[in-house]
């Protein structure tokens, strides 16, 4: 008792869950990504080390006793991704404005638990979630820049178009 | 008569609102300007702590916060600033979000947003909150607060502070870190520098013993240039601070 008395720690919540969705479409796939090429994908283009073992237990656990193991529908989890939309295709990818960080986030981004109200309309800043929970994604000196002169590209774009409603 | 809102934003307890609040004080005092002092941190009080004849609002009762609204137009008052609780914003900023910005704009009122980041990344997760739903509805100051390193990454380095920043151009004041021992005095005996910059004979302008730390002529040489080099920078956004004439 006095050890569950010390807990005070979050319970401990898989890395994966963030990229739950995604790990779903490839073993939707037929024939389905193998365990192995995922976790190297993920390592690659997210540097989320993992192994493949890990990434076969967290679809097991979730299978809810489908013999061949497999992740729920992908409807009831959609609405859990982060900042991320999803491609032509239904994978999930990252909200254009947000490049690709090679630094990881502190943690990754999530909506929070804890909701911020914000105005009905388009929102003020397209990269944020409202939330207390902390989701900024970090840039390197070189992604900044980049990320700079590609706002900027936009904020001109979006200038005009104000420009020529006016004009109208 | 025209009236400009001057409030701290930010959930965040302990990121500097009150410290940011107290120097914008300092300054439209030394500009000769007289603002009505709202506190509406029913927890802490912290600016009722520095400055006694601020207006102390029970913020428990529903529409509490008209009472900002009632003051900027009541036609008496050419600045208010106020002091929002820090740790839980989700109630003033849901308050905000009625607020008729066009209308009271109309009326002449305006409302300056003041952040305070430091290197805490919640700082700034929690601020940002304030831009995402008030948008350019509001003007921004934010204090870049070193109290606890000069490193602000998340503010300075993230994908969203930077879309913050370039859509919606906010003025930056820095404060950098001040002694411990001179803060820590500061804090309990409840001064501020012009508390101390203006006493004499070892009190405060309110005559308050300042005690061997801030009452060195040493300890004030220093702290007026700390306030000096902050009030320069405030000089650069005195338009946003200061009323309209």
């Amino acid at each position: 008792m006095a050890v569950i008395r010390t807990m005070t720690t979050k319970p401990y919540q898989s890395k994966l869950v963030e990229i739950e969705v995604e790990i779903a479409r490839m073993r939707t796939r037929r024939p389905p990504v193998p365990y192995r090429r995922i976790a190297s994908d993920l390592r690659e283009r997210l540097g989320i080390k993992v192994d493949p073992a890990t990434i076969f237990r967290f679809v097991k656990v979730r299978s809810k006793g489908r013999r061949v193991y497999a992740l729920p529908p992908l409807k009831s989890r959609q609405n859990r991704s982060d900042n991320r939309t999803q491609d032509a295709r239904g994978i999930a990818v990252q909200s254009p404005l947000i490049p690709h960080s090679t630094e990881r986030t502190a943690r990754p981004p999530r909506v929070a638990a804890q909701s911020v109200p914000t105005t009905k309309k388009e929102p003020f800043l397209k990269t944020f979630i409202p939330g207390n929970q902390y989701n900024l994604t970090r840039l390197s000196p070189e992604e900044k820049e980049a990320f700079e002169q590609e706002l900027e590209r936009q904020l001109e774009l979006d200038r005009q178009q104000t420009e020529s409603r006016k004009g109208d | 008569m025209p009236c400009k809102v001057i409030f701290t934003a930010g959930a965040k307890g302990g990121s500097g609102k009150t410290t940011a609040a107290r120097f914008v004080l300092g300054y439209v005092h030394q500009q000769g300007v007289t603002p009505l002092i709202m506190d509406l941190d029913d927890e802490s009080k912290s600016l009722s702590r520095f400055y006694p004849e601020a207006l102390q609002v029970n913020i428990h009762e529903e529409f509490a916060h008209d009472v900002l609204i009632e003051k900027a137009t009541s036609g008496r008052q050419a600045l208010v600033v106020a002091d929002l609780k820090g740790g839980t914003g989700h109630e003033i900023l849901n308050w905000f979000l009625d607020v008729p910005f066009n209308d009271l704009r109309q009326e002449g009122v305006e409302f300056v947003c003041i952040g305070s980041v430091t290197s805490a990344p919640d700082s700034v997760q929690s601020f940002l909150n304030w831009p995402a739903a008030l948008g350019d509805r509001v003007s921004y100051i934010v204090f870049r607060n070193l109290k606890d390193g000069d490193q602000l990454f998340d503010y300075e380095n993230s994908v969203q502070a930077t879309e913050f920043r370039k859509r919606l151009s906010p003025a930056h004041i820095t404060i950098p870190k001040l002694s411990s021992s001179y803060q820590a005095e500061l804090e309990i005996r409840r001064l501020t520098f012009f508390h101390v910059l203006e006493g004499s004979n070892g009190n405060s302008s309110d005559g308050q013993p300042l005690g061997p730390i801030l009452g060195t002529l040493m300890a004030r040489a220093r702290l007026r240039s700390f306030q000096a080099r902050i009030f320069e920078q405030f000089d650069t956004v005195a338009t946003t601070l200061l009323p309209r004439q």
